[in-house]
């Protein structure tokens, strides 16, 4: 199979995997025994009131009915309106993805930016101090709540030393010119310098509460490929010709070793938009997270799906772009 | 590996000094940053993208006085009428005006607002209201005339949106003149004016400003009112008009220049969405907010109560929410009166405030709250021996088996479970055993709403600031057209329902107030409600905060008058 044919098999793939999860959310969030309009009308509405909105929503239909409806919908690029703000789910998403664009690339910044040097560092110093101090950390990292680690990095730099705080920015600074809606890049696009300085600093604490985790999955997996790498014969004949010990480790180890830890990064990206539900509602980072947290708590269906939709796609794309940069990696593997 | 190799070479330990100096520098950069003080002035804010994507970046300013509320609001609606939740009528009644008011912590008596007089007709049917000359919409500039008020409560009345509630007595609604409105009621009705103080029913708008953006024909299920346009801007008269909405992050209100009342005490008021209620306390002590109007951790209200700070205060008020459990008549033993006050005797209240809830809580036994009129009176207390009477007396003299449903939660500051434990050991010294099972709010709401249970937790607010406002909530069957006693639940009680009938058309106040008193008197003898306790609202807010005034229906409260010194 040819390299394209080869992406566009994935692809087709890709629209498949997304019909099964919007189906999935569908059906799931009908059989939950919860009544949204509940949520719409409030807990004290009368019996006519509720019946009244849920004719309104259409949740009064047959479920194969809102489900055709639903596709109609999505096929002229809607997705429904959500019931607990009323607006196009679209909408809602498009504003409040860049905060979680922004968001989940600082972490993976984090995550792959000290996570993969963190875990050539311990297997390269295999049982010496510094690996047992990247094992120490990376335990940490992943024994650790995330919502726990958000409120004690506020607590000392937040409340003791007054660095970062809720929320994208700090009292009185005013966000950056609209390019990408993320604060950092469209300060620095526009010069913005005290936006640029202040969204950075409200950006760190949750960007790293929400790597840790991952931070520590990858520097793992990265030592112990790293470890497994170092033991083969092509390592040593590479020594034996006598490269640099850095040439060795980084040209010739590394990039053999990166193939298991590029596959952990694909999963991690999901798994990040996951946990950035619970870091965005620690530091009120008003991302789709937040959102989805309030939308679950509601039963919003339209939100929940366009959510999934929404997610089931960055998920795809990340994996695919994974299979794809196996190709460069290890140019044994051809598609 | 060789020992050679793990030798540090020149080039590793110039890279490890490189490294060591760009901590070093991030350290001070950072302690730097840190010891810089605090800034004061207007919360974050985002802008909406595609609002920010139109407009360049305003310079960074700081707003004079501006007051910023910190919560876990879920702020859903900026419509004045098709709003459900307290966090949305926070902001709204700043923004919109009615056609009466009233002010803490005297929530019987009304005061002009938008209708400068009124006269009741004697059988309380006809409300007629006169209206101030010299009100002017923001930003319109309309003045406000009787076509705005008639426009308003049509949409009210034709939208019967969940919180409205006049289209319940409202007969016809006539313009004597351009300042004048008459409203005839299909019964006597002297509650009404507490509709009118409410925003569902009573807020007013600008029906120039805002007919141009209903889609769908008016009164019809297609009709839209408005609402989407009513989100984004302000058409009203109050003291604030609505300056930016940044979703899941603030409401920004600014004074309004046109407001025909008392200059507001602030520039702008800031409604801070905090979802972390630990964060809470943190903005609040950093003085990044300055008045923490809910979701404050109890612990940390206790902590600043007993052992105070200068800098933080915390205003007390009762507050119109409680504690209280419905017996369904339809499990056998509940159908025993006798049972029902042996239970209402048996659990220890005094224990209950002061050991689960530190005494920040009042007494209860009625549905009517201190505060309004006829409440806060005691009707029944707790007496182990009357309650052992009682039991020997019921068809039940060995005690019975029953089942309570509480939520899994402890909002509101209620914790459901302690409260469910201690009155299981209380009854169990009558002989009435208890099994506890929890459940999710939607699921409670449904199991209560739908009737399906023995013995129920649940809470009590307020519909409208008068006591019918609470009995069509719980109390009085009020012919089971009420929430909780509704067409499935099966206790009637047509003494007591004409007795509030009778109280609805007694405009002397405190004729009135001895007929709710029966009321209460009757339910303590025969209703199927357990009131426990009546909450406090405690409010913490910045010692810079000044003519703070905490009202008990909180989601109510009145931020215009505040200032910050």
């Amino acid at each position: 199979m040819r390299f394209h044919q080869y992406v566009l098999t994935r692809i087709a793939v890709t629209v498949f995997v997304m019909i099964g999860v919007v189906t999935l959310a569908f059906m799931v969030s009908h059989l939950i025994p919860v009544d949204p309009i509940r949520a719409v009308v409030g807990p004290r509405a009368t019996a006519e009131q509720i019946e009244m909105e849920r004719a309104r929503w259409g949740l009064d239909k047959p479920l194969i009915v809102q489900y055709v409806i639903f596709w109609q919908q999505l096929l002229q690029g809607k997705l429904g309106r959500s019931i607990w703000s009323s607006r196009p789910v679209e909408v809602e998403l498009a504003e409040r993805f860049p905060a979680t664009a922004e968001l989940t690339l600082a972490s993976a910044v984090f995550a792959i930016g000290l996570g993969i040097p963190l875990g050539v560092v311990a297997a390269t110093h295999r049982n010496q101090w510094v690996d047992q101090l990247v094992r120490g950390v990376t335990i940490f990292g992943l024994s650790i709540p995330d919502f726990w680690l958000g409120l004690i990095l506020l607590y000392i730099f937040y409340q003791q030393f007054g660095f970062g705080g809720l929320g994208r920015l700090s009292t009185g600074v005013s966000p950056p010119t609209h390019i990408t809606g993320m604060f950092v890049l469209d300060s620095l696009a526009t010069g913005n310098w005290t936006s640029l300085v202040d969204s950075a600093s409200h950006l760190v604490l949750p960007a790293f509460t929400l790597s840790l985790f991952f931070l520590a999955v990858i520097a793992r997996m990265t030592r112990s490929s790293m470890l497994e790498v170092l033991n083969k014969p092509y390592v040593a004949v590479a020594r034996v010709k006598g490269l640099k010990e850095r040439t060795v480790i980084y040209k010739h180890a590394l990039r053999n070793a990166l193939i298991p830890t590029v596959t952990t990064i694909g999963f991690s990206i999901g798994l990040i938009l996951g946990g950035a539900i619970v870091v965005e509602t620690v530091f009120t980072w008003p991302g789709i997270g937040y959102l989805a947290y309030q939308a679950v708590l509601k039963m919003d269906i339209p939100f929940i799906m366009g959510l999934s939709l929404l997610t089931a796609f960055i998920y795809s794309i990340a994996n695919l772009l994974v299979d794809i940069a196996y190709g460069f990696l290890d140019p044994r593997i051809r598609y | 590996m060789s020992k050679e190799k793990e030798k540090v070479s020149r080039r590793k330990f110039i890279g490890y000094t490189a490294a060591g100096a760009v901590v070093v520098a991030g350290a001070a950069a950072g302690i730097y940053y840190a010891t810089l003080p605090p800034t004061p002035g207007p919360s974050p804010t985002t802008t909406a993208a595609t609002t920010a994507a139109t407009t360049a970046a305003p310079p960074t300013t700081l707003a004079p006085r501006e007051l910023i509320v910190g919560g876990q609001f879920m702020t859903r609606l900026l419509d004045p009428q098709k709003n459900i939740t307290g966090h949305d009528m926070l902001p709204l009644r700043h923004i919109y005006d009615t056609l009466v008011t009233f002010k803490p912590p005297n929530y019987n008596t009304y005061l002009p607002s938008l209708a400068k007089s009124w006269e009741i007709s004697e059988d309380a049917r006809v409300y007629t209201f006169h209206l101030r000359t010299d009100v002017k919409f923001y930003p319109s500039g309309n003045p406000l005339t009787a076509d705005d008020v008639l426009w308003s409560l049509d949409r009210a009345l034709k939208g019967q949106f969940p919180g409205t509630k006049a289209y319940n007595y409202v007969k016809e609604v006539r313009k004597l003149d351009d300042y004048t409105v008459q409203i005839e009621l299909n019964q006597s009705f002297v509650a009404f004016l507490a509709l009118m103080a409410g925003l569902y029913d009573g807020a007013v708008m600008d029906s120039k400003a805002i007919m141009p953006h209903v889609n769908g024909a008016w009164g019809t299920p297609d009709c839209d009112w408005g609402a989407p346009w009513i989100d984004e801007h302000s058409a009203a008269t109050g003291p604030y008009y609505l300056k930016e909405w940044n979703r899941g992050q603030s409401v920004v209100l600014e004074r309004n220049p046109n407001y025909w009342g008392p200059k507001p005490g602030n520039e702008k008021i800031t409604f801070k969405i905090v979802a972390e209620s630990a964060a809470l306390q943190m903005l609040l002590e950093r003085g990044d907010v300055d008045v923490a109007h809910t979701g404050m951790p109890m612990d940390a209200v206790n902590e600043y109560i007993e052992r105070p700070r200068p800098e933080i205060k915390v205003a007390e008020a009762p507050v119109f929410l409680c504690a209280v459990s419905h017996m369904n008549p339809g499990f056998k033993p509940f159908s025993d009166v006798n049972v029902r006050q042996a239970m209402r005797a048996a659990i220890n209240y005094p224990e209950i405030r002061e050991k689960l809830l530190r005494g920040r809580v009042l007494p209860l036994s009625s549905p009517l709250y201190k505060g309004l009129l006829g409440g806060g009176k005691t009707y029944y207390e707790y007496d182990l021996e009357k309650a052992k009477q009682l039991m020997a007396q019921s068809k039940y003299p060995n005690g019975f088996e029953v089942t309570k449903i509480i939520p899994a939660a402890a909002d509101i500051g209620i914790y459901y479970r302690d409260l469910a434990l201690k009155e299981a050991e209380d009854l169990a010294k009558i002989g009435i055993k208890v099994t506890i099972e929890e459940y999710d709010w939607s699921v409670m709401d449904e199991r209560i709403i739908g009737v399906k249970y023995d013995w129920a937790e649940d809470y009590q607010s307020i519909l409208f600031l008068d006591p019918e406002g609470i009995l069509t909530l719980s109390g009085a069957p009020r012919h089971n057209s009420n929430v909780i006693y509704n067409k499935n639940f099966p206790w009637k009680d047509e003494e007591i329902d004409a007795l509030c009938d009778k109280a609805l058309a007694e405009t002397d106040q405190a004729k009135r107030e001895q007929l709710y008193d029966q009321v209460c008197k009757l339910i303590a003898e025969r209703g199927v409600s357990i009131w426990y306790f009546q909450m406090e609202g405690l409010v913490p807010y910045r010692s810079t905060i000044k003519d703070y005034e905490p009202w008990s229906w909180i989601d109510f409260t009145d931020y215009s008058n505040v200032t910050k010194g």
